[in-house]
């Protein structure tokens, strides 16, 4: 019943169609009927197929875009990293703290660095937001912090910084057992 | 890379030979009002900048806790063993520069009536990673692009405009060690128009 006797199932992939014309269309008795519902069917079918393809492979292009896109913003953060790389490294403090546990860790708490008494009192945590903020305009968050650096001014750069950031102090292959240890 | 390291010595040479000159004959009049005012010690120019000097203060003791730290590394370049006569002379001509800056900077400090910081006991550096004379190479490129990015960043903080003329000074020599070492390496000396 159903599909059988007033229209036609289609599949596609995983996804199957049932196509309902003898309610919507002049009634026609015979061979002729069925032979024009049919037609009508293959013609919505193929539409359909059509239609399906088109949302899939504009979600697939979306995946790839997004990747692609994860992956252009990490290599724009690796490469602004360079700029940081005068005073900081992953692993070992220099003129800098080391950003190794960087992310979630509480400023001013790396043992064995210097900090200045303005980012050890400074009571932020480390995240996204805070340090998108900070880079913005370090000396205006934390006056007085030895971070003589005025700041990555370009708002999608510094979101590529930061996600960068986040990422590789985290990461097992950069910082190993770096991560609560200084 | 041995013949650009002849170049480089000779340079070396001309360029102090100029400089005694340009030094006997001008008796140093030549220097910018703001390297006069930091190495001579212009105590008007520090005292006009009081308000300021705590921010000013704070910013050069970090550069000059980056120029110690480059005048370690090239110590730790040139008794690596790893670099060839040519490399090592330019190291060290790199290393006598970054201690020009950091005495400079400690003198500034001082007349602005800031403490110098003590420099660390000892720095971590990427010791096992450097085994051929190239890893010390990128390494002090490394350093000196770093280093470029930090003055550059530390520019427009400063309160008093001669630092920011002086620290401009500084980062233009940044620069010039970073285009040396890249044209060592085979790379581009200058890969851009700009630098960030």
């Amino acid at each position: 019943m159903g599909c059988f006797t007033t229209g036609a199932w289609f599949e596609s992939g995983t996804f199957r169609f049932c196509f309902i014309m003898g309610s919507n269309f002049p009634k026609m008795n015979g061979a002729r009927s069925k032979a024009r519902s049919l037609v009508f069917a293959l013609l919505v079918a193929s539409m359909s197929i059509a239609v399906v393809q088109s949302i899939f492979g504009a979600t697939s292009a979306a995946a790839k875009s997004d990747t692609s896109n994860d992956s252009e913003l990490f290599r724009l953060g690796e490469k602004l990293y360079g700029r940081c790389v005068a005073c900081h490294a992953f692993t070992y403090n220099r003129t800098g703290p080391k950003h190794c546990g960087l992310a979630g860790r509480s400023a001013g708490s790396v043992e064995g660095y210097r900090y200045s008494v303005a980012m050890r009192n400074s009571g932020i945590v480390w995240s996204k937001e805070s340090l998108d903020q900070f880079l913005l305009s370090p000396r205006k968050m934390v006056p007085n912090t030895s971070m003589g650096y005025a700041g990555v001014k370009n708002d999608s750069g510094r979101r590529a910084l930061v996600e960068y950031l986040m990422i590789e102090s985290i990461s097992a292959e950069r910082c190993g057992g770096e991560q609560d240890g200084p | 890379m041995t013949a650009l390291l002849k170049n480089w010595t000779q340079a070396k040479e001309t360029n102090l030979k100029a400089r005694r000159k340009f030094l006997i004959n001008s008796g140093a009049v030549g220097l910018s009002a703001a390297a006069v005012a930091l190495i001579g010690g212009n105590d008007a120019l520090a005292a006009s900048h009081k308000a300021s000097e705590n921010s000013d203060v704070t910013i050069l003791n970090t550069a000059l806790g980056a120029e110690r730290e480059a005048i370690a590394a090239y110590q730790l370049g040139a008794e690596s063993g790893l670099l060839s006569s040519g490399t090592l002379s330019v190291a060290v001509s790199f290393q006598g520069h970054h201690k020009e800056h950091a005495d400079v900077l400690a003198q500034t400090i001082e007349k602005l009536g800031g403490k110098v910081n003590e420099p660390p006991e000892t720095y971590n550096f990427p010791t096992s990673r450097l085994k051929r004379e190239r890893d010390v190479l990128e390494f002090a490129a490394s350093l000196e692009k770093g280093a470029v990015s930090a003055y550059l960043g530390a520019l427009p903080l400063f309160d008093n405009r001669d630092l920011a003329t002086a620290a401009a000074s500084i980062l233009g020599d940044e620069a010039m060690h970073w285009a040396v070492l890249r044209q060592a390496l085979g790379l581009n000396p200058v890969p851009s128009a700009f630098v960030s």
